[in-house]
């Protein structure tokens, strides 16, 4: 296998993932789910070996939602796949059929064609659909999984094209259909987190929480001994010379973080200037990468949206990241406020404590068993000391 | 832009014929055959899409690098490769775009990847298939075309070939891009093959679709011996075996080498030229010259215009510069300060506008692309004077003598005739251009100021075969180097010539390890009869350093001395040979007269800076070796204050300072000399890993443990330290950290620190008797004496470890009351003690801590006690065992109450004295210990007891007792 950096990953060789995924099925039997992880983290690739292995009684459909700007493409996009679930069962979505004409629209081989104007009924072309999926179906038979991708672009599409209710009545009315059709499963993930999306509705005064009704998991790093088993396999791959490649598969591992995307990078690296396999090579091309100022990593980026994200907040956020870069020993919370109100006007634990909560989701920072902040990825604590000059 | 080619005449292109603009166009074998630097990555690329069309694996590839730089040239060969390879028969199908292409949706570029796919694949792709999409609204016409084309597409991979991908995605916008990558990732069937000529944010930011999605190849310039090896090739392809052979002699590379300061390694440049070069007659360079600056300059002022005003300023004035520019003097034109200049000039290094050169600490600079000249020059040339570029071409291709002949057959009216008759004009007014630009490329590190000498005296008469040498050295190409002096020398009647080229080939032999064929070549120029004394005194100088390489010391101070004897010699050659000697007389340990040499040279009268630089540097070094380091510091402090020293040097001078502040005990400021060396770029990792090793030490004084601590661990932690540093580095951590009590950090440095691979065997003795220790502290006996052992047994072992480590032993046997095995440690140990240092007696002390606390009754301790006598009076350290007995009893004192029983310390001072009472030596001792327990035994706050001895004696046992003189 040759390193693949952004590539699509054959699916027969995803590495590290599989006990991951086997939760996963336990779960959706239960609840849908939103998968959240920094981003390149692997969530696509998750979700495609779902596709193309599913587990007993689930047809899963992918979809990539960042192509819909409207809801009611959105919706389209659903009727597409329950109308070809139902289809190859030999049933029909009689429901979302009636509603489509009743639109003006028609269906010629396969293609549906809807008059433009009719956008406003994308709630009831939705709800008719999902109740066609579950009601359709046989009792006993298979059962459509949604994998949705990159929801947040399509909720931002939206809010841009259309407005930010028509965004939130999305989120609203998938809710209300994943209460009312029990055995209806989806899984949601996307590049930006959806607390994000979230965030930036409620600033327009949405204060539902339209996931509570889900199962929040979270993709990590994969493990060290499979993160060393893909980088031996690139190593063999690319045919770089190593003189030991255990050690370098494992150096390569470490110093990537166990990110299977920056593995791949490395190895990458090594092999485009004809450098051998070794722990040197590794650390080097690591530094290297983390060094230089073109930023071949976009690591700055956990930077620069810090303003976007944080706002009013962000010299505080600054403070605290810098202060976890550099101290060994994770601080407790009231050390962290004293640090801040000695080198700053901040003086209030509430918004400290909600701040630490969001670089928690935003996957800068993570919680020990004594509830003391760490960096949650040595390699970015690395790239902020670097970055910071710290 | 048209969507296909234009259909040549066959007879109308020549065999060979390669498409300056259109590589595309030109026959694939060519391109083959004249591609240089970038087989691996060609194949490379192939193999990628190999593997994405017979596997899941989908590979998605960019190329960046500006125009003319070869895209083009290698997305062809890509295709034409793929197109003969039978492992991706019937799996791949081709879509190669047309460059430029304009999409504003996904739809459209389906349609053109449709189109495309026609062409190259008409039995499944055809026109009609996707006809009726047209009478169909866009989202429905979107989905029929996608359709289509997957369903043509089957189980094979569809590979889009690209270029400008940065224009497309301009054209796609937000919404193209996600409906693009949404297709992309939902059908899992495409691979790309892209090129661009800059990174757009659409690629790089993280926030966007394909942020992280290519793998991205930044395509290099052509260096001098790429862009030689290119025009060979063009020349091979065109069967001018004379142009070949030309391009191998010194003529040959004198030109490139001129002309690649003018291309800047530019791939079209050279392809535009080769075709004049291959040619009798030079009309057919001035229309695709003039072609390629056409094209070239609306994307120059293109790129200038993305520009902010202030860096666009500086761009332009960068242009117009001949040469590189120090930020002073662009601020100083720009009326701004150096600091704005600086920042502004960072910014436009990261984006790939300009390059910095460094000279001593100050930062040159000059423009990444030649060519971009040509933008400023047009803009600003309103008069239609030939362009500077083809003018200065002409100057460097052709001597004056060739000009000449040139411009009698022109036509003087003619745009050639213009051409050339300004590039005579402005040889005569300016001078040899190309001797110019091989002259100022040339570099000799170490002796930039002896050459400074022969380039004022010999440029204008110097062969050029001797600074196209020079510059094929520097460039790494030794052979080059050597065949063009092999060439020259021969034809030199001039002895002064000759004897500049005998030198330089020397010099190449030098470095090549060839020292014996550089000695001859020194021999015959000194030989040579007419020689001025400057080429004497040079080959003698270069004699003298090439037998100092063959540690012929004393020889090579004969030649430096003969140097002396020579007249009228520049300053800086006489600079020269006084700092060699110095160096000599330093190797065979005159620090005298090595120190003497270095201070002549920085009391040489108008010498070089950067001589007295380097020599006072070497006679701080020459004071450090000779013992007298508080002699070096004001020397160091020079060093480090002057601002053209060199980073590795300034690196060095603070290295030893810090390492003098430790030493007299002034912590605070050796931290500060070793945090300025962390704040410098560029230090070398050895002498960076030295000083923050320093600074650990410098901590640790300081009881500051976590610094110390955080000291070594970022010094362990830099790339590329040496294993022998590293190993050094993680002991003394692992010391600090048994020093704070924690064992298993402690532990696990001194594993890591023998484990590591090259680690020296003397290290990884210490390391493991470092570990012996540290077990013992944290209780684990066994394993300690396991490693103790160990150590003992390598045969690499220090004589200090080794004793250390057997007085540890007699401990540990001692304590588990393995009295004969601890004594045969001892006896051992102490056979290398006689002439060691002091710090091994503090681990005596606990050898005696131990019989104290072992119980024995008073037989028993005579016994040990009368033992321990007879083997330290055998091995000749009696005083080391009365000291640590005296150490002992303090330890016990500062333990504090309560202490142990008066019959207990009674017992044990009487122990002593009979079983020393017929020592001699050990009287002294005896009484000092007997004080000792007298006002332990008194409870310890009795210090009258302590005037039972003399002052001398008293200051001994207070000192051990832990009592401050000043308090009595």
């Amino acid at each position: 296998m040759k390193s693949n950096p952004g590539g699509e990953i054959d699916l027969n060789s995803v590495i590290g993932r599989d006990a991951l995924i086997q939760h996963l099925w336990e779960v959706v039997e239960q609840q849908s789910i939103v998968l959240t992880a920094e981003r390149r983290i692997g969530k696509t690739t998750i979700i495609k070996k779902m596709r193309s292995a599913p587990a007993p009684g689930w047809v899963p459909v992918y979809q990539d939602l960042e192509r819909c700007h409207t809801a009611m493409e959105f919706a389209m996009a659903v009727y597409k796949e329950v109308h070809q679930f139902l289809s190859g069962k030999q049933k029909a979505a009689h429901r979302g059929m009636d509603f489509l004409k009743s639109l003006g629209g028609v269906e010629v081989a396969g293609l549906i064609k809807l008059p433009t104007t009719k956008n406003a009924h994308w709630k009831e072309m939705l709800t008719h659909t999902l109740e066609d999926l579950v009601h359709e179906n046989d009792a006993a038979g298979t059962r459509l999984l949604f994998l949705w991708d990159e929801v947040p672009f399509m909720l931002a599409n939206i809010c841009k094209k259309e407005s930010e209710d028509t965004a939130m009545e999305v989120l609203d009315t998938l809710r209300a259909l994943r209460q009312t059709l029990s055995g209806l499963r989806m899984i949601l993930t996307g590049s930006i987190g959806l607390h994000h999306v979230l965030h930036s509705l409620r600033d327009k005064k949405y204060a539902n929480d339209p996931f509570n009704d889900m199962a929040h998991i979270e993709v990590h790093p994969i493990a060290e001994p499979d993160a060393a088993h893909l980088a031996t396999l690139l190593i063999q791959g690319e045919m770089l010379q190593t003189p030991d490649q255990a050690a370098a598969a494992s150096a390569i591992a470490q110093e990537a973080g166990c990110f299977p995307f920056y593995i791949h990078h490395v190895v990458r690296a090594l092999k485009s200037r004809a450098l051998p396999a070794t722990p040197d090579s590794a650390q080097r091309v690591v530094k290297e990468h983390l060094l230089d100022a073109n930023d071949p990593w976009k690591l700055r980026h956990y930077h620069e949206r810090l303003q976007t994200y944080y706002g009013s907040h962000q010299p505080a956020v600054l403070i605290i990241l810098d202060e976890l870069a550099v101290n060994p020993q994770p601080p407790s919370v009231n050390e962290l406020l004293a640090l801040l109100k000695a080198s700053s006007t901040f003086d209030d634990r509430e918004v400290l404590l909600s701040l630490l909560s969001l670089l928690e989701r935003d996957h800068y920072l993570s919680r020990n068993t004594d509830g003391r902040h760490s960096f949650k990825f040595p390699l970015i604590r690395r790239w902020w000391q670097l970055h910071r000059s710290l | 832009m048209s969507t296909s080619p234009p259909v040549i005449p066959s007879s109308s292109i020549e065999p060979g014929t390669l498409w300056v603009f259109t590589p595309s166009r030109t026959d694939p074998a060519h391109l083959e055959f004249i591609l240089v630097q970038r087989q691996a990555l060609l194949q490379d690329a192939v193999d990628r899409v190999v593997e994405s069309a017979t596997s899941g694996h989908k590979h998605h590839q960019l190329f960046v690098g500006p125009r003319g730089c070869g895209k083009s040239h290698l997305v062809t060969l890509i295709i034409s490769r793929l197109e003969k390879d039978d492992r991706v028969k019937d799996r791949l199908c081709i879509a190669w775009l047309n460059e430029d292409e304009t999409c504003t949706s996904l739809l459209e570029l389906l349609i053109k990847i449709h189109a495309s796919l026609e062409t190259r694949h008409p039995a499944e792709f055809q026109a009609a298939q996707i006809a009726e999409a047209y009478e169909l609204k866009p989202a429905q016409a979107l989905d029929f075309v996608s359709a289509k084309l997957l369903a043509a597409l089957g189980k094979r991979t569809l590979l889009v070939v690209t270029e400008n991908l940065d224009a497309l995605f301009t054209s796609l916008g937000d919404s193209g891009q996600m409906q693009l990558r949404s297709f992309i990732q939902e059908n899992s069937r495409v691979c790309f093959v892209a090129t661009a000529q800059r990174l757009v944010e659409s690629l790089t930011h993280r926030d966007n679709p394909f942020h992280g999605f290519f793998q991205t190849e930044h395509l290099k310039p052509l260096n001098v011996t790429e862009a030689t090896d290119l025009l060979k090739n063009i020349a091979s392809l065109h069967g001018k075996q004379d142009v070949v052979d030309f391009l191998s002699t010194s003529r040959g590379r004198s030109r490139v080498q001129a002309l690649h300061h003018l291309s800047g390694g530019n791939h079209r440049i050279y392809i535009v030229l080769s075709q004049f070069i291959s040619r009798e007659t030079m009309d057919s360079l001035m229309p695709p010259f003039m072609k390629m600056v056409d094209e070239l300059t609306p994307y120059y002022q293109e790129r200038l215009r993305w520009l902010p005003a202030q860096q666009r300023k500086i761009i332009e004035h960068l242009c117009r510069a001949e040469g590189t520019v120090p930020v002073k003097d662009i601020a100083k034109r720009l009326f701004t300060t150096p600091q704005t200049i600086s920042s502004q000039l960072q910014d436009l290094r990261e984006k790939g506008y300009v390059t910095a050169n460094q000279r001593g600490r100050e930062s040159l600079y000059e423009i990444s692309e030649p060519l971009m000249r040509i933008c400023v020059e047009v803009k600003e040339n309103s008069t239609h004077e030939p362009l500077r570029l083809l003018v200065d071409f002409l100057r460097v291709w052709y001597d004056d003598k060739d000009l000449d002949e040139r411009l009698g057959a022109a036509d003087p009216a003619s745009e050639l005739g213009r051409y050339l008759e300004a590039a005579l004009s402005k040889n005569k007014k300016e001078g040899n251009l190309r001797l110019k630009i091989l002259i100022a490329g040339v570099e000799f590190p170490g002796y930039e100021m002896a050459l400074e000498e022969v380039r004022a005296s010999l440029a204008a008469n110097t062969p050029e075969c001797f600074f196209v040498a020079a510059q094929c050295h520097q460039n790494g190409d030794n052979q080059g180097a050597l065949e063009c002096l092999g060439e020259g020398i021969p034809e030199e009647d001039d002895p002064n010539k000759r004897a500049l080229m005998l030198i330089l080939r020397s010099q190449i032999l030098n470095n090549l390890g060839q020292v014996t064929d550089a000695l001859h070549d020194l021999d015959t120029t000194i030989n040579l009869p007419d020689v001025k004394d400057l080429m004497l005194a040079w080959a003698r100088l270069n004699r003298g350093i090439s037998k100092a390489l063959n540690n012929d010391q004393r020889s090579a101070i004969e030649d430096y001395n003969a140097v002396f004897n020579l007249k009228g010699l520049p300053v800086n050659l006489s600079a020269e040979a006084f700092h060699h000697r110095g160096l000599a007389y330093a190797e065979i340990g005159k620090s005298k007269q090595a120190i003497a040499d270095f201070t002549t040279v920085i009391q040489l009268p108008n010498v070089d800076r950067m001589q007295a630089i380097r020599a006072l540097h070497n006679r701080a070094l020459a004071y450090v070796f000779s013992g007298a380091l508080h002699q070096a510091i004001p020397d160091l402090t020079l060093v480090i204050e002057h601002s053209d020293t060199p980073i590795e040097q300034l690196a060095q001078a603070l290295c030893i300072r810090e390492l003098h502040f430790i030493w007299v005990k002034d912590f605070k400021r050796a931290i500060a000399d070793s945090d300025t060396i962390t704040t410098l770029s560029g230090v070398p990792v050895e002498l960076l890993a030295t000083a923050l090793g320093l600074r650990g030490m410098a901590y640790s004084s300081l009881g500051e443990k976590q610094q110390e601590i955080d000291s070594y661990t970022a010094a362990i932690q830099l790339p590329g330290g040496p294993a022998a540093k590293v190993v050094e580095l993680l002991c003394n951590r692992g010391v600090a950290y048994r020093e704070a009590g924690k064992f298993k950090q402690a532990i696990k440095d001194f594993t890591s620190a023998f484990e590591l691979p090259d680690a020296p065997v003397e290290k990884v003795a210490e390391a493991l008797y470092q570990r012996g220790v540290t077990y013992l502290q944290a209780k684990k006996r066994h394993e300690s004496a396991s490693d103790l052992d160990r150590a003992i047994q390598m045969p690499s072992t220090s004589p200090n470890i080794r004793i250390e480590a057997q007085i540890a032993l007699t401990g540990i046997h001692f304590s588990d009351g393995r009295w004969n095995q601890g004594f045969e440690h001892l006896d051992e140990g102490l056979l290398f003690a006689r002439n060691q240092p002091p710090p091994y007696r503090v681990k005596v002390s606990n050898v005696i801590g131990t019989v104290f606390a072992a119980g024995l009754n008073p037989a028993g301790r005579k016994e040990t006690s009368a033992r321990l006598l007879e083997i330290f009076g055998k091995h000749q350290t009696l005083p080391s065992l009365g000291e640590a007995i005296v150490h002992h009893m303090g330890s016990v004192f500062q333990a504090g109450a309560p202490f142990p029983s008066t019959d207990n310390l009674e017992g044990w001072a009487a122990a002593w004295e009979q079983a020393g009472e017929t020592v001699p030596d050990f009287r002294l001792s005896l009484r000092l210990l007997r004080t000792a327990v007298n006002f332990v035994k008194a409870g310890g706050k009795d210090r009258t007891i302590l005037l039972d001895l003399a002052a001398p004696e008293r200051a001994i046992v207070e000192q051990a007792l832990g009592l401050s003189t000043e308090t009595q």
